[in-house]
């Protein structure tokens, strides 16, 4: 029969050397359990020789992949008997790590990882040199997993390997060991990469979505969103043990330009609650698993379940995820006797596409699963995703154990936020993991979301704790795409809330706290919105020495030349203030008024029939209508106290600006409605656009872009040119998406065009 | 595919206890024996990547007006399940407050049906102690 395999020899000692650390890892057969492996094209007789055998038996089977566990008291000498049995290739006793952890390895394979210059037929050639057939070339590139050569040891051939020093890497080629899964494919991405952030998108939030509770059916079930002290799953909670997303979506529900790639069982791709949430596949292949199963459907329910977490969408019906505006691209692998090798895969996967789209997307990982021990290559793959910008989350395990003492990997890496999980009290889970290796908490008991088969349930583990925190880094990322991968961490960590009054035995092991979704997202810089200056000229009276005002009317009526579009522009010098009428495009003056019945004007606005002026000379405050043609005063109204630096009219709305405070005026009366401070502290100019008021900061030289009803900040424009006063006075062409910036220093007025809004 | 095979029974299992016992996992049972609250809570770690553990977790905090025990060890800790037991692989005992905390982990067992209870061998100062409670609710964790 065949035996593509070949006989290898047994080691005289169970160590290799770790070419990454340099340090001699070395390994002691745990004594009850053995793997031998078999040709895989063949696997029907074989097992039945293996189960027929009365000195073991089998615990596992992997046949497509030429491997299976199985059990016996005496495994070394068993181990001895099963590499003689002539329908099995080899076989090897499962080890014991220095750490204590059981290390599942196959007796005739390893890993090689070689440097990124060497190619691949230099890669192929040195493994032929070695005599080590190649078994699989992995998809990241410069990854094999090869066979030991015939007659040759296991640790001595990757000793061997480690030495040449093209070579990175090389380790034992390992499996994990679960629930029995299958396998996926795929198919193309259909969006270009050159792309940038959504500069054709909509302001983050319309004002009616304010503060809405989702109308998901199941939403009073998700008490780590929203945690009232419900009952859920028979467990009543304790209010505001929860991460606040309704408050955090008022900011921000996550845009498409973050793909959260969860490398977990595969995903219910037809499920109503996360189909249209799904990254389209394109020609990509998805499939990272063993199997012969192309299908990426999840036929096991944890993958599915974690993506739900992540992103189910917000629809009315079901449940909603923590991020249910952004992308899920579920990367399948075998997280039943899948090899760790696949898994790398996997996350150089994302890596690379990290790489490839750094202009129009970010990526973050999530990983509810673990590993039996170090593994070089997982985590060699992790160090290569966090440097190409992607955030990785990892679940810290369920054993109740102090992971710094019992190290649970990948989670103890450094580079990953490992999640340990919270109940509905804020209590530590009694499974939960802990240690100072621990990063961040998040709720995982009772977590309820989607199954397959268009079906939720509930699940307990910190794998639904850790996706909560892949949720809210993806929802950091999309309100500011601009911060690395280190700023979204530091937001996660910094923002959480303290647990340890709640947990006084584990004080420092939780990580940071509870994720606290809306403090992370208060805390996330508003991000830079792209401008570029298309125009600009100088004020048309020289220089302005204290006051400037500008808006854009797209339909002035300008005496005979008729309804154009045009940019008021107030100067004053002197206590002499003038209001000319500027073409956009060119700067050129159309024609000018005195306002004669004012002393001093602040700033200025176009209600469609007069333009209004605050009248500042008294300090009292009036916003004074002025007629176009003329200059004459044809009524006013009161404003509020102090001096008018800012003015838009929004519908039946005046926003007016007194520097510290914006007040929300009622156009024909002048009652204030509402008044809030002006973000940052300070505005010297106002102009409203495409759903946002602009306001402009000396101090920072900012332009800040903020939605009036929610006063979240959309975002900034740098204020063009220098000096202290460079956003004086704004006006904005909503459909050229043009900010018009007068800038008091150098006595210009700019023309940007914005993007992003 | 063998993996599946414990998988029934131990969920079998869990089903059993759940509809035997109380739903509440962190509920204090007070015993006439013992100076101690004990709590206790068995779940199993089905997290993927790795084999499947039962775990035990019983805390041991001391009642107020109580005599706690003095130089106390565990000795012995398994679940029983009408004439089946269960001994863990791994058994640890750590300071928790007050009290402390008996842990345990070990292969799942297949076939137990029916409540479980745990039963916990102590040497003391005094002398032996032995703390029997009902397990109030199985879970499984992922």
């Amino acid at each position: 029969m065949p035996n593509t395999r070949g006989r290898v020899s047994r080691d005289s000692k169970y160590e290799y050397s770790a070419k990454l650390t340099g340090k001699v890892l070395s390994f002691k057969p745990a004594g009850d359990e053995i793997v031998a492996t078999f040709d895989e094209t063949t696997p029907a007789e074989p097992m039945s020789a293996l189960r027929a055998r009365a000195d073991s038996a089998v615990y596992l089977a992997a046949p497509e992949r030429g491997f299976a566990v199985l059990r016996a008291t005496a495994a070394e000498k068993t181990s001895e008997a099963l590499a003689a049995e002539p329908r099995v290739s080899n076989a090897i006793p499962v080890m014991l790590d220095n750490e204590g952890l059981r290390r599942y390895f196959l007796p005739d394979e390893f890993t090689v990882q070689f440097k990124d210059s060497i190619a691949p037929e230099a890669c192929e050639a040195l493994l032929a040199q070695l005599k080590a057939p190649v078994r699989n070339k992995q998809r990241t590139p410069g990854y094999y997993t090869v066979g030991v050569p015939v007659g040759a040891a296991l640790f001595e051939s990757i000793d061997k390997a480690s030495r040449l020093p093209e070579v990175v890497f090389a380790e034992p080629s390992e499996f994990g060991i679960d629930d029995a899964l299958q396998s996926a494919a795929a198919t193309a991405m259909a969006i270009d990469p050159s792309r940038g952030f959504g500069l054709d998108a909509a302001p983050d939030l319309a004002a009616s979505d304010t503060l809405a509770i989702p109308t998901d059916t199941f939403f009073g079930r998700l008490w780590g969103l929203h945690n009232t002290g419900q009952i859920v799953n028979g467990t009543a909670g304790t209010a505001d043990s929860d991460i606040d997303a309704p408050q955090a979506w008022d900011i921000e529900q996550g845009k498409k330009h973050v793909v959260c790639a969860v490398i977990d069982t595969g995903c219910d791709l037809d499920h109503p609650d996360l189909a249209a949430n799904l990254l389209p596949r394109g020609a990509e292949d998805w499939d990272f698993a063993d199997g012969p199963d192309k299908s990426p459907d999840d036929s096991d329910t944890h993958g599915t379940h974690v993506a739900g977490t992540i992103a189910a969408r917000r629809d009315g019906a079901g449940v909603v995820g923590v991020a249910p505006g952004v992308y899920i691209m579920p990367l399948r692998v075998n997280l039943t006797t899948g090899m760790n090798q696949n898994r790398a895969d996997a996350i150089n996967y994302v890596a690379a596409q990290a790489v490839t789209f750094s202009a129009s997307r970010r990526y973050v990982i999530n990983c509810s699963w673990k590993m039996n021990g170090d593994h070089a290559g997982v985590r060699n793959a992790i160090v290569n995703a966090v440097s190409k910008n992607v955030v990785v989350a990892f679940a810290a395990g369920n054993a109740n154990v102090n992971i710094d003492i019992t190290p649970q990997y990948p989670a103890v890496y450094p580079e990953v936020i490992a999640v340990a999980a919270t109940d509905q009290s804020d209590r530590r889970a009694t499974f939960s993991n802990f240690g100072t290796k621990v990063d961040i908490s998040a709720p995982g008991v009772n977590t309820f979301s989607t199954v397959p088969n268009n079906t939720h349930g509930f699940k307990d583990g910190t794998s639904m704790a850790s996706p909560h925190v892949a949720g809210v880094a993806a929802l950091i990322w999309s309100r500011n795409p601009d911060l690395s991968n280190a700023q979204v961490r530091t937001i996660l960590q910094t923002s959480a809330e303290n647990i340890d009054a709640k947990n006084p035995g584990f004080v420092g092991k939780l990580g940071s706290g509870r994720l606290n979704a809306w403090v992370a997202l208060l805390r996330t810089p508003p991000r830079r919105l792209p401008s570029t200056v298309i125009a600009r000229f100088p004020f048309p009276q020289g220089n302005a020495d204290s006051s400037t005002g500008l808006k854009f009317v797209r339909s002035f009526p300008l005496g005979l030349l008729g309804r154009r579009p045009v940019l008021t522009f107030l100067t004053q010098q002197a206590g002499s203030e003038r209001i000319y009428f500027l073409n956009p495009s060119t700067g050129a003056v159309l024609g000018s008024i005195d306002p004669t019945a004012n002393d001093t004007i602040g700033c200025l606005a176009w209600d469609g029939l007069s333009i209004l002026a605050a009248n500042v000379t008294t300090g009292a405050g009036s916003i004074n209508r002025i007629n176009p043609a003329t200059g004459a005063l044809v009524g006013s109204i009161p404003a509020p106290p102090g001096r008018g630096e800012g003015m838009d009219v929004v519908g039946a709305r005046i926003y007016y600006s007194t520097i510290a405070t914006i007040f929300e005026l009622n156009r024909a009366t002048g009652a204030v409605s509402r008044s809030f401070p002006a973000p940052e502290g300070q505005s010297k100019a106002l102009c409203f656009g495409r759903g946002l008021l602009f306001s402009g900061q000396s101090a920072t030289g900012r332009i800040l872009a903020f939605n009036p009803a929610t006063l979240v900040i959309h975002g900034f424009v740098e204020a063009p040119g220098a000096g202290v006063n460079q956003a004086e006075g704004l006006g904005f062409d909503e459909v050229n998406r043009i900010l018009y910036v007068a800038n008091q220093s150098e006595n210009f007025i700019y023309a940007l065009r914005v993007g992003g809004i | 595919m063998l993996a599946r095979a414990w998988a029934v029974p131990v969920l079998f299992l869990g089903l059993i206890v759940l509809d035997g016992c109380a739903a509440n996992g962190n509920m204090a049972t007070k015993t006439m024996d013992n100076p101690y609250d004990v709590t206790v809570l068995v779940w199993l770690d089905e997290q993927p990547g790795g084999k499947p553990r039962l775990h035990v977790s019983a805390i041991f905090d001391p009642r107020p007006g109580g005599s706690a025990w003095k130089q106390v060890r565990l000795s012995a800790l398994e679940l029983q399940q009408g004439r089946q037991s269960w001994n863990p692989g791994v058994t640890a005992m750590e300071p928790r407050g007050a009290g402390f905390e008996v842990k345990a982990e070990g292969e799942p067992p297949a076939g137990m049906k029916g409540p479980l209870t745990l039963v916990a061998s102590f040497e003391a100062a005094d002398g032996p102690k032995r703390v029997s409670v009902p397990v109030p609710r199985f879970e499984v964790v992922q």
